[in-house]
């Protein structure tokens, strides 16, 4: 937790200068003392200011605990194959994304259920079973009853 | 180059993707409509393109799926209306920011990038005060700011929006620099008008439908409406130019449009259904109870109207120094 | 008392209590459904209102919207995905009681709280509504600047483990508040030329991806544990309603009381006021260290709040026809198209129309509980979905849901980008409720502060001139420093206590 601390104080920090040093470009207003920039740099500053603060404390933190002792915290835990199944979900909605208007709703979301469900270690058949069930109920709420106009797909269109 | 983010992303995929055919429209509509909205759900544009939306639906015998796409002072439906496929399954509402938008630089969309079909609702400014206020008429009000630059504060819509432009123009035309009476920007005109009642600004220039519930409740008085012809819904208002002999006229305008390059015929079918509800009970009824002025210009006539608004407020807004 | 008894005629007849009730299923289902919100559920409903008659087809809304924002409650306890904005607040507290094994109580909990806080609401609409709009119309950018900040304030009471990484939660969201176009300047910010991005940060996408996507990546990485076998079903809903009124009557009439005051408040709504409301409860609470770890004091005080809220936003529509939230908004359309104009002439000429609609919003609250109890118990069935099923679907939910909003894949890519944020923050023990508090109120603290200094020509002291604006201010200002103050007072004691 200590050198997580520190490193996300100064992550927060560099993205709190860096917001502030973006905002000098935002233009000023005709007839407003307080323009555009104003409350972004007030926001990014405090932002900053905690990050350090965080940051200073977690460092006199270290200082007392004995050296080489850090406290364990969640990410440590981590094993490969957990980043590896948490990359895949996120490129599963990426994929969802970039393809579902040329797929179409019905399969793009198809892959999306039966991959997740296959990260967790379903049995593919009961993955596409439970998300053909999923589907068809989503569509029956969303499109039919809400009339949202998810994705009909250029290739087989629905 | 300003693309979208899902352009962008979708670029390789859509390069080696067809596009879809472009024949078989001879039995348009086969599948639903999409009508974009490029604001929120509740307001003017939104009811308009939901009652004419229901009507089309009986006329062309496909469900017309109404979709708000707001945010960004309308650039995002805007854009979202002209990047559709020209196949009339997506058309939208346009207002009369499409003539703004681009001279602020926020996008290179104007009026050109659509396909009209017509303008259906055109309600002009008006210019609010308090009830309990001084002024008896315009005239009162304009030598009040011009004797007191700075005191009086004006709200009604965001910083450069619609109303900020009916202001500013007014003032100009009064020979009162626009800066006599500063812009507090509001998001709308039902937060403008509250502040206006809780004693926060002192004129609202919105559309006087837009203050209906406050004038008849008795809080707020309308001194004048910024058109060429006297209001449906207060027929007592005068106009500009009959209170204080200004000739200014501005006010927002709603029409429908869809993507560059549709199809001729798909063109010619729309517009006969939009004319048919412009002249049905249902429309004309709904626009009268919300107090909606009706305006009606299809096609060329549509271009000719949009490119008038558009040059003109190109004109306000480069004395405003509002655009880039 | 005759414009009365034409009311319970007007409201006793099959059209109208038909739609009230078929709406009122349509706004559970709505408000159930993540992504999908009471305003959605509205909108949806004017084409239809477009050929009923007047009274049912207010009606129809009023019931819509008081069972859509009750139902958001639903998937917030058992998934963690907050059905509707005003459930956001107390999302976590829920969903850690639904882990502990007790979700019945915890949806009990909302259940009863809601129809009495709705009924509250109520209450206070039909007694007092014009002398009340009286004095929400009085409030100025000065008054709304004072109350966004007492708003922000609840981060650091609402902050969990550590108030600097509550606070941290917090400019986060304020940071992404200010993304996009909608600022009073009118200027685009952060948006780096992409268009979609001028529109700045849907605020749903994003507290679908904090709170429901990071918990589907969670279960990724860690591997999707069942929860204990305990929970596997709702039990009774109605079992503990006796002793959490006795218990907890005072959370609940300072929820009601709160809710109806910041609903009263055009531009403030339901879900601001569970908030503050939860916020409250838990600096007022004698055990406010149970917070945050699936107790039910918070979330009774803050649905009673939301609720009652909804209430007290048809105080100012109403009255003059100012909406309190954007389904008010909505609703005020329809009134005009059928004739009921809003405004102080609708309670003097058609006083019995004005009854018909409160009675309505009494049935309505009525209703809520027959059919929450069978939506619930139907609901109920998802805690017996492995987890490994349950998370891939949350996700396809999530994705529609995050689409549905602005009908466009950029809130999908939202909801993943928050997704992600909200893994990584919590995985490093910084909560996720105050940035999505951040995110509601950045623009209202913005807003008000800039159209202040503008119509105040850059003086500072304005904001303490007017009345209601000053003492807010001097209040708010307290409760920003109490937390300094409460360090020295036991500082100055801290010697006396130890001797004691």
């Amino acid at each position: 937790m200590v050198k997580s601390d520190i490193i996300i104080g100064l992550i927060l920090t560099v993205l709190g200068v860096a917001v502030i040093l973006h905002a000098q470009s935002f233009p000023d207003i005709p007839g407003q003392e307080y323009g555009a920039a104003v409350f972004p740099v007030i926001a990014a500053s405090a932002l900053a200011a905690c990050g350090l603060l965080l940051a200073f404390k977690a460092l006199r933190r270290r200082a007392t605990v004995p050296e080489g002792v850090d406290v364990a915290h969640s990410m440590a835990g981590i094993t490969p194959a957990g980043w590896l199944k948490g990359l895949a979900t996120i490129a599963l909605v990426l994929f969802y994304c970039l393809f579902s208007d040329q797929l179409g709703y019905i399969i793009a979301m198809g892959l999306v259920l039966v991959g997740g469900m296959m990260l967790l270690g379903v049995r593919w058949w009961v993955a596409i079973l439970i998300s053909a069930i999923a589907i068809f109920a989503i569509h029956e709420l969303f499109v039919v009853l809400m009339r949202v106009p998810l994705p009909r797909g250029t290739i087989i269109p629905f | 180059m300003r693309r979208t983010f899902l352009k962008t992303l979708v670029a390789a995929a859509a390069a080696a993707t067809l596009a879809l055919p472009g024949a078989a429209q001879a039995a348009y509509p086969e599948r639903p409509i999409t009508m974009i909205v490029p604001w929120g759900a509740g307001g003017g544009t939104d009811a308009t393109a939901r009652i004419v939306g229901s009507l089309l639906e009986k006329e062309l015998g496909q469900p017309v799926n109404v979709v708000n796409r707001t945010g960004g002072s309308g650039v995002v439906g805007h854009a979202a209306i002209a990047d559709a496929a020209p196949d009339g399954y997506t058309l939208g509402i346009i207002t009369v920011e499409i003539g703004m938008m681009h001279w602020q630089g926020l996008t290179k969309l104007t009026y050109a990038d659509y396909t009209p079909l017509a303008l259906m609702n055109f309600d002009p400014a008006g210019v609010q005060v308090r009830a309990d206020a001084p002024y008896k008429d315009v005239k009162e009000l304009l030598a009040a700011i011009k004797a007191n630059p700075g005191k009086y504060k004006a709200s009604g819509t965001g910083q450069g929006g619609i109303w900020h432009l009916a202001l500013a123009g007014m003032l100009a035309m009064s020979d009162i620099p626009p800066s006599a009476a500063p812009w507090v920007p509001s998001n709308g005109a039902a937060p403008g008008l509250q502040d206006l009642v809780a004693g926060g600004v002192e004129v609202v220039t919105c559309s006087v439908p837009e203050a209906r519930s406050l004038i008849e409740a008795g809080r707020v008085k309308s001194l004048a409406i910024m058109s060429d012809t006297r209001s449906e819904l207060f027929p007592d208002l005068p106009t500009l130019k009959e209170a204080a002999g200004i000739d200014w006229t501005l006010g927002a305008w709603r029409g429908f449009a869809a993507p560059k390059g549709l199809p001729a015929d798909i063109q010619d079918k729309l517009v006969a259904a939009l004319e048919k509800i412009y002249k049905s009970a249902e429309f004309q009824d709904f626009m009268k109870s919300r107090g909606f002025g009706v305006s009606w210009a299809a096609k060329e006539d549509f271009v000719a109207y949009m490119k008038k608004s558009d040059e003109s407020l190109g004109t306000v807004m480069k004395e405003l120094g509002l655009a880039k | 008392m005759l414009a009365i008894e034409k009311a319970v005629g007007l409201v006793a007849t099959p059209s109208v209590l038909i739609s009230v009730f078929i709406a009122s299923v349509f706004g559970m289902l709505v408000g159930a459904i993540p992504g999908l919100t009471a305003t959605m559920a509205i909108a949806l409903l004017v084409p239809f209102t477009f050929f009923m008659d007047p009274l049912p087809a207010v009606g129809a809304m009023i019931a819509c919207s008081a069972m859509a924002i009750f139902a958001g409650d639903i998937p917030s306890t058992l998934l963690r995905i907050p059905g509707t904005p005003a459930s956001a607040a107390y999302t976590d507290e829920a969903y850690a009681m639904t882990r502990n094994g007790q979700a019945e109580t915890a949806l009990g909990a909302n259940l009863m709280f809601s129809a009495i806080g709705g009924l509250f609401g109520t209450a206070v609409l039909i007694v007092a509504a014009p002398a009340l709009a009286e004095v929400a119309l009085q409030f100025s950018s000065f008054e709304y600047f004072w109350l966004a900040v007492l708003g922000l304030t609840c981060a650091i009471f609402i902050g969990a483990v550590s108030p600097l990484k509550g606070l941290i939660s917090l400019f986060i969201g304020l940071l992404v508040s200010t993304i996009g176009l909608n600022n009073p300047a009118g200027v685009p910010r952060f948006t780096f030329g992409y268009t979609e991005l001028m529109g700045g940060i849907e605020f749903i996408p994003a507290m679908v991806g904090l709170f429901a996507v990071s918990e589907v990546l969670r279960a990724m990485v860690h591997g999707a544990i069942d929860l204990p076998m305990t929970q596997r079903k709702i039990g009774n809903l109605f079992a503990n309603w006796g002793k959490m009124v006795k218990t907890y009557w005072r959370q609940q009439l300072r929820g009601n009381t709160l809710g109806t005051a910041i609903g009263i408040l055009p531009g403030a709504g339901a879900d601001i006021a569970a908030w503050v409301a939860y916020a409250l409860s838990k600096k007022m609470s004698r055990t406010p260290e149970k917070y945050g770890k699936g107790h039910v004091e918070g979330i009774i005080e803050s649905t009673s709040a939301n609720n009652a809220a909804l209430g007290g936003a048809w105080v100012p529509a109403l009255v003059f026809g100012i909406p309190g939230d954007s389904i008010t908004a909505i609703v005020i359309g329809v009134l005009f198209i059928k004739g009921l104009n809003p405004g102080p002439t609708l309670f003097i000429y058609n006083p019995e129309n004005i009854y018909a609609v409160f009675l309505i919003f009494i049935l309505a609250n009525l209703f809520m509980i027959p059919l929450g109890w069978a939506a619930m118990k139907g609901a109920g069935y998802i805690l017996r979905v492995p987890r490994r099923v349950l998370m891939p679907l949350i996700l396809g939910f999530s994705i529609v849901g995050s689409f549905a909003v602005n009908n466009a894949t950029y809130g999908i890519v939202i909801m993943l980008v928050f997704g992600v944020l909200g893994f990584l923050m919590e995985e490093n023990e910084i909560p996720v409720a105050p940035c999505i508090l951040g995110i509601v109120l950045g623009p209202l603290v913005e807003e008000n502060f800039v159209t202040s200094m503008i119509k105040s020509n850059g003086s500072f002291l304005a904001f303490f001139e007017r009345p209601i604006a000053g003492v807010l201010g001097v209040f708010t200002i307290l409760v920003v420093l109490s937390p300094l103050i409460g360090m020295v007072v036991r500082r100055m004691r801290g010697p006396a206590t130890k001797t004691a």
